[in-house]
């Protein structure tokens, strides 16, 4: 009588599969160890007692983000280049920032105006607040431009990101 | 001691084999037969992983260019420099930047061991990028050694691994931002991406995790799996033998090693292991001497996570993908495309079922080798700051004689050529015929000519800050949309010659 195993093909199968799957999941939860837990943000807030300039942004390194201002009010635009994430500069003459790696170039509010990016730069979320600390206003995807006022300050959390306008239309 | 010991000891000395065959090898004399030359082959370690006698056709330098045991010797010579420059450097943000400090001002010959580091890598890529260029241009990739090709290209992967780790590693302004954007590519792979960018970087971007990690990989994981992947690809080397000329073996699947005629064999004792000590020696007398008199890599200024600078490109072997990457979607261009380009060089020997070696039967083949060269070259090319850093003209003057990062034309200039003064196109001249003075007419002549700059106006300043340190300052006005503008660089230069450690 023929079998399908024998006994000491079966014994062996069944050691290799265990010792297999044991250094797979060794291996599988070193990888977890080395994986970084979700919130690693260094300083999340950032206070500014002003609105910007209405001419040129103010860039504010610690946040690596620029403090803009429009018709509709104030915006805090990411200067984190959306494609290799370098660091933009703002170039008074084009009235627009600049990767210096790639070359990717974005209108004073985060357009695209040529690549290689693709996305536009990220709106991070500001928080106006009166003199006693009540919320006056905050931005939204659909409400990127915060209210500016006298005696207003402005909480931006570097960690919330609201996506740029894609085109013209989109402010 | 007894005459039997004594023969005994120096028998061991030559690795097993008998004193008298020893003294006839040495004297050039041919060996006895049966050869007892073939002993220390198997006895000894060090000899195991060198054959006992090679092809006369494969052993002139014209034909292999020895590449392979060249990318091996710069791997060992990583090895040792590296290990040195650990007495030294410290893998934290706050102390990575002072250790590579202490190493090049400070620690006896911290500076050459640093220099020979940086030299030995260069020549480590390139002497692995060679050696795989000689092999798709003599067809040493076919049957029966394609398993070796396929070692090589992971040795190549390795190699880029190690140079890519090891750049961080200074945590300067260069290091940072050059792998802020290499890493950025791993978040560009699909699916997997982000998951990956976090195990490389420990968080959401470059800092004291990632540094570790680049730290371990490049002192320990990618040394080991070089290692490793070194001895298979020498043993199958040993095992198949190097290809011989396409003249003498025309077609794959012709095994050489066991039918070499005995007249034209080599035996690596003594020829070729002479051969290949004078090969290194004189590799290792240019590195030296440029070690210590040409090359000086500097560290530039210390990482800023918060600011990029200008002009900032990759090293020269990671040109090309900075090129790919302005082309277009960074999945597309900077990872499925590099990465289907790597899987095809893998797979080559696989893919070309062409089974003739000569030149002149595989046009396909060497067409489509020049092509990818020129087409990395070109690449390259386009990688090159020049062809996407816009700068505005009035920066664009200052970063090419005072650049943030990097050497420009003011300060490649020595100490004692730097007089102190604040020259101005419409003041000050600096006196004639020096070379500050050649620099400055450069600079003026730049000035008067720039027409996108209206009333220029521009400055070079040099005063000293503090002794043996002295601060240089580029500044130019000029018009804009009728509003004044102005532009300044400086850096400060320190006289080490004179100041002393």
């Amino acid at each position: 009588m023929s079998r399908l195993f024998s006994r000491r093909e079966f014994l062996f199968t069944a050691w290799a599969t265990a010792i297999s799957l044991a250094a797979g999941v060794m291996g599988g939860l070193g990888l977890w160890h080395a994986s970084p837990p979700e919130d690693d943000a260094a300083s999340p807030l950032i206070e500014l007692d002003a609105p910007p300039p209405p001419d040129a942004p103010v860039e504010i390194p610690a946040g690596k983000f620029a403090w803009v201002r429009n018709a509709q009010g104030a915006a805090a635009i990411s200067q984190i280049c959306p494609h290799m994430g370098c660091v933009l500069a703002w170039q008074t003459q084009e009235e627009g920032f600049q990767c210096p790696c790639h070359g990717s170039r974005f209108d004073k509010e985060g357009r695209v105006v040529h690549g290689p990016a693709d996305h536009p730069l990220n709106y991070l979320q500001v928080t106006a607040l009166d003199a006693s600390g009540r919320v006056v206003d905050r931005t939204t995807p659909e409400h990127r431009w915060v209210r500016i006022g006298e005696h207003l300050r402005y909480r931006i959390d570097v960690n919330k990101i609201i996506p740029g306008p894609k085109d013209a239309a989109e402010t | 001691m007894s005459r039997s010991r004594w023969s005994n000891w120096l028998q061991n000395l030559c690795a097993g084999l008998p004193w008298r065959e020893c003294k006839r090898m040495l004297a050039g004399e041919p060996p006895a037969r049966p050869n007892p030359r073939q002993r220390p082959h198997q006895e000894s370690f060090w000899l195991h992983i060198k054959p006992v006698y090679y092809h006369q056709a494969v052993t002139s330098l014209g034909y292999t260019w020895r590449l392979g045991l060249l990318s091996v010797y710069f791997f060992v010579v990583e090895l040792l420099t590296g290990l040195a420059l650990l007495a030294w450097y410290a893998p934290t943000p706050e102390r990575a930047y002072d250790s590579m400090g202490v190493i090049l001002a400070r620690a006896p010959m911290g500076e050459l061991l640093h220099a020979l580091h940086y030299l030995a890598a260069i020549g480590f890529i390139l002497s692995v990028l060679l050696h795989l260029i000689r092999t798709y241009i003599t067809a040493s990739y076919k049957a029966p050694r394609r398993f070796i090709w396929l070692t090589g290209v992971g040795l190549l992967l390795l190699t880029l691994g190690l140079a890519f780790t090891g750049y961080l590693l200074p945590w300067d302004q260069l290091a940072y931002w050059a792998v802020t954007i290499g890493i950025s590519l791993v978040r560009e792979i699909p699916l997997a991406g982000g998951w990956l960018y976090g195990l490389l970087a420990g968080g959401s971007q470059v800092a004291g995790p990632t540094l570790l990690r680049f730290y371990v990989l490049h002192i320990l994981l990618l040394p080991l799996a070089a290692g490793l992947l070194i001895a298979v690809h020498d043993y199958k080397v040993i095992r198949h033998g190097i290809s011989l000329p396409s003249s003498l073996e025309p077609r794959a699947h012709d095994a050489p090693q066991t039918t070499i005629p005995v007249d034209q064999r080599r035996y690596y004792l003594l020829d070729v292991a002479v051969d290949e000590l004078l090969f290194l020696s004189w590799i290792s007398l240019i590195v030296l001497a440029m070690a210590l008199f040409f090359v000086h890599p500097i560290l530039q200024s210390p990482a800023n996570p918060t600011h990029t600078p200008p002009e900032i490109a990759a090293p020269w072997y990671f040109l090309w993908l900075q090129g790919l990457l302005k082309l277009g979607d960074a999945t597309l261009f900077g990872v499925i495309l590099p990465g289907l380009f790597f899987l095809l060089l893998l797979l080559l020997p696989y893919l070309d079922r062409n089974p003739r070696r000569q030149a002149r039967s595989r046009p396909l083949a060497l067409g489509l080798g020049a092509l990818v060269a020129v087409a990395l070259l070109g690449l390259s090319l386009l990688g090159l700051p020049r062809f996407h850093a816009q700068l505005p003209p009035a920066q664009a003057l200052a970063q090419r004689y005072l650049p943030e990062e990097g050497v420009g034309k003011l300060d490649a200039l020595p100490w004692e050529a730097l007089p102190q003064g604040d020259f101005c196109t419409d003041g000050q001249q600096p006196p004639p015929g020096t070379p500050f003075a050649h620099v400055w007419d450069d600079f003026a002549r730049e000035i008067a000519g720039a027409a996108h700059l209206p009333n220029a106006r521009g400055c070079i300043l040099i005063q000293p800050a503090q002794p043996h340190l002295k601060r240089i300052q580029v500044y130019i006005t000029y018009e804009e949309a009728g509003d004044a503008a102005a532009v300044l660089t400086e850096t400060y230069r320190y006289n080490a010659a004179e100041a002393g450690p």
